[in-house]
């Protein structure tokens, strides 16, 4: 991976949108795999076979959620990537600035909000990735020295070759993990462990806790689960980058579908399965489920296959850490520096997201030193509840011509404010959870203040909206700036 | 184009396939939200396979192919788009 790191810098050309896009160049096949890597993480390997295993038919809501970040993608993603190219954007706080009369605050406060929701999702992935190898190696590298290892060589490659080396290596690592799916079939078909598999473990709940092959979870937990889930993916920084770095609509269209094959698959049957089978061997008491994987491959299965399976998770967590930590760089350089210190030259703005790098390193071995118990699960709660309220001040700027600043600001920051307060607070209704409640009024307070207030000025519509409805429904633009 | 109202030209869904995608996913949403009593309290098929992992297993193939078909065929018309 270092090595590629160092290969990928040489082909590199100075300024943020090779160094964040690789010059909007990436083809379908590669975008894909980058993509792929991107999503599945350790929340999968460790996350999503811990609850496979606690909460049983209950986790579908993951599975049936993410269906439709492929939809996302070919409406929204496909609207940023037209603007991309048009106007050069990196950043979709950019796109976010100059659709609202260039407001930097609105910008500034997009960085900040979502590096805050990502860096939890990127500490969980330092923390889990760091228990698999600890774990499987029986505490020879012990949990500390595994998570110095992995800030080292994931913020080298990332800092030294940019997206190019990320993508790259975010491809071989998708090979890893496909490859793991094999091995993984060995552990639901309980192969070599007599009186396991995935058919015993059925048979296990079906006697002691049938209640687990039901949907135990809430109705409203399961609905907010539901939307925040593939919504706080989609606008997770690591995934919208990737959009605005396709080479054409074909990568688009087929990253979508390889998201909404693969996603729910591993998801639905590769990890569920695996926590069903894991009821044939451990019963209803195994006490950290997060970690269930790699203890059941150190102890029940030979040397060698729990090396394929755990190089597998721990290449996922690095594919998806290099890319948050490259993608968190893009938001501090682009919609926190920039704005406020003004346009960077490209080898100013190099050396800010190599800083932007280190720094990130350096906050994530501080966060990842002491976690606390299942970090994993409500990391990415917390995450994607905070990511998810990107969602309506995304849609009202890039679909609905009557937004206005005002009420982009009073949605935007007004919704964020309540859904952290709603995520920490607990607070729930008999019908909705709290955080589905912010979400709500972020979208109803950016509708109702828009058409309180007056118009945004027809320029800075059309130069975002006119454009976006020429270039999609082949519609004449009124005023577009630089086009006769 | 007059008074700011656009003629589109070439949307990439018909009105009518919009409103038939969209009662189409709202169909396959809702039948994930809704609080069936067989989800709730399962019965074992054979003695393991319970009705509720079969449900949501139909639903998410039903739901994987639907969204799959639909990224395709907006591909497809972006293509047609291009070309004219």
């Amino acid at each position: 991976m270092l090595a590629i790191g160092v290969l990928m810098y040489r082909k590199r050309k100075a300024g943020a949108e090779d160094y964040f896009l690789m010059s909007r160049d990436i083809p379908w096949w590669l975008l894909s795999m980058t993509t792929m890597g991107t999503m599945i993480s350790t929340f999968t390997f460790l996350g999503g076979v811990g609850l496979g295993y606690s909460l049983g038919t209950s986790m579908f809501f993951i599975a049936l959620s993410n269906c439709w970040i492929g939809i996302y993608m070919i409406t929204l993603g496909h609207r940023m990537w037209i603007l991309g190219k048009k106007y050069g954007y990196v950043s979709l706080g950019e796109i976010i600035r100059d659709r609202f009369d260039n407001s930097k605050f609105l910008e500034i406060f997009f960085g900040c909000s979502s590096c805050l929701w990502q860096i939890a999702y990127l500490a969980m992935m330092y923390v889990g990735c760091s228990y698999a190898i600890s774990t499987i190696t029986g505490g020879l590298i012990s949990y500390k020295l595994a998570l110095l290892l992995i800030v080292v060589t994931t913020s080298i490659y990332t800092v030294v070759g940019g997206m190019r080396a990320v993508v790259i290596t975010d491809a071989i690592q998708w090979v890893l993990v496909v490859i793991t799916l094999v091995a993984a079939i060995v552990i639901i078909a309980g192969i070599g462990v007599p009186g396991a598999g995935v058919v015993q473990g059925f048979r296990t709940i079906a006697t002691t806790a049938p209640q687990v092959l039901g949907k135990v979870m809430a109705n409203k937990v399961w609905i907010e689960m539901f939307i925040f889930i593939s919504v706080g993916f989609f606008f997770g920084p690591a995934i919208w980058t990737r959009m605005l770095a396709a080479r054409d609509e074909r990568a688009i269209a087929w990253t979508a579908a390889n998201v909404t094959f693969f996603h729910p698959f591993f998801m639905g049957f590769v990890c569920f399965l695996i926590g069903i089978a894991a009821w044939a061997i451990y019963g209803p008491k195994f006490p950290r489920p997060d970690n269930l994987l790699p203890t059941i491959m150190k102890g029940y299965f030979p040397w060698w296959l729990g090396t394929v399976i755990m190089a597998g998770a721990v290449a996922a967590a690095k594919s998806v850490i290099s890319a948050c930590m490259l993608s968190l760089s893009q938001l501090i350089t682009r919609d926190i520096v920039e704005p406020i210190y003004g346009k960077l030259t490209p080898r100013g703005s190099d050396h800010v997201s190599y800083v932007a790098l280190v720094c990130l390193g350096i906050v994530s071995v501080v966060i990842g030193w002491l976690p606390p118990a299942s970090i994993i699960i409500k990391s990415v709660e917390f995450s994607n509840t905070g990511l998810a309220m990107i969602a309506p001040i995304t849609i009202a700027a890039l679909y609905w011509r009557r937004a206005t600043t005002a009420g982009a600001i009073a949605g935007f920051v007004g919704g964020t404010i309540l859904a952290a307060v709603m995520r920490f607070s607990g607070y729930q209704t008999p019908w909705l959870t709290g955080p589905i409640w912010a979400f709500i009024a972020n979208a109803v307070l950016i509708v109702v203040v828009s058409l309180l207030t007056a118009r945004t000025s027809e320029p800075t519509v059309e130069k975002i909206n006119g454009y976006l409805d020429a270039e999609i429904y082949g519609n004449e633009m009124k005023l577009e700036p630089g086009r006769q | 184009m007059e008074n700011g109202r656009r003629k589109k030209s070439f949307p990439f869904f018909h009105k009518g396939e919009r409103v038939a995608v969209f009662i189409a996913s709202l169909i396959l949403v809702l039948a994930t939200f809704i609080p069936w009593g067989f989800t709730k309290h399962p019965a074992f098929i054979g003695g393991w396979l319970s009705t509720t992992l079969l449900y949501f297993w139909i639903v998410l193939i039903i739901e994987v192919a639907f969204v799959i078909t639909i990224e395709f065929s907006w591909l497809k018309r972006r293509q047609r788009a291009k070309n004219r």
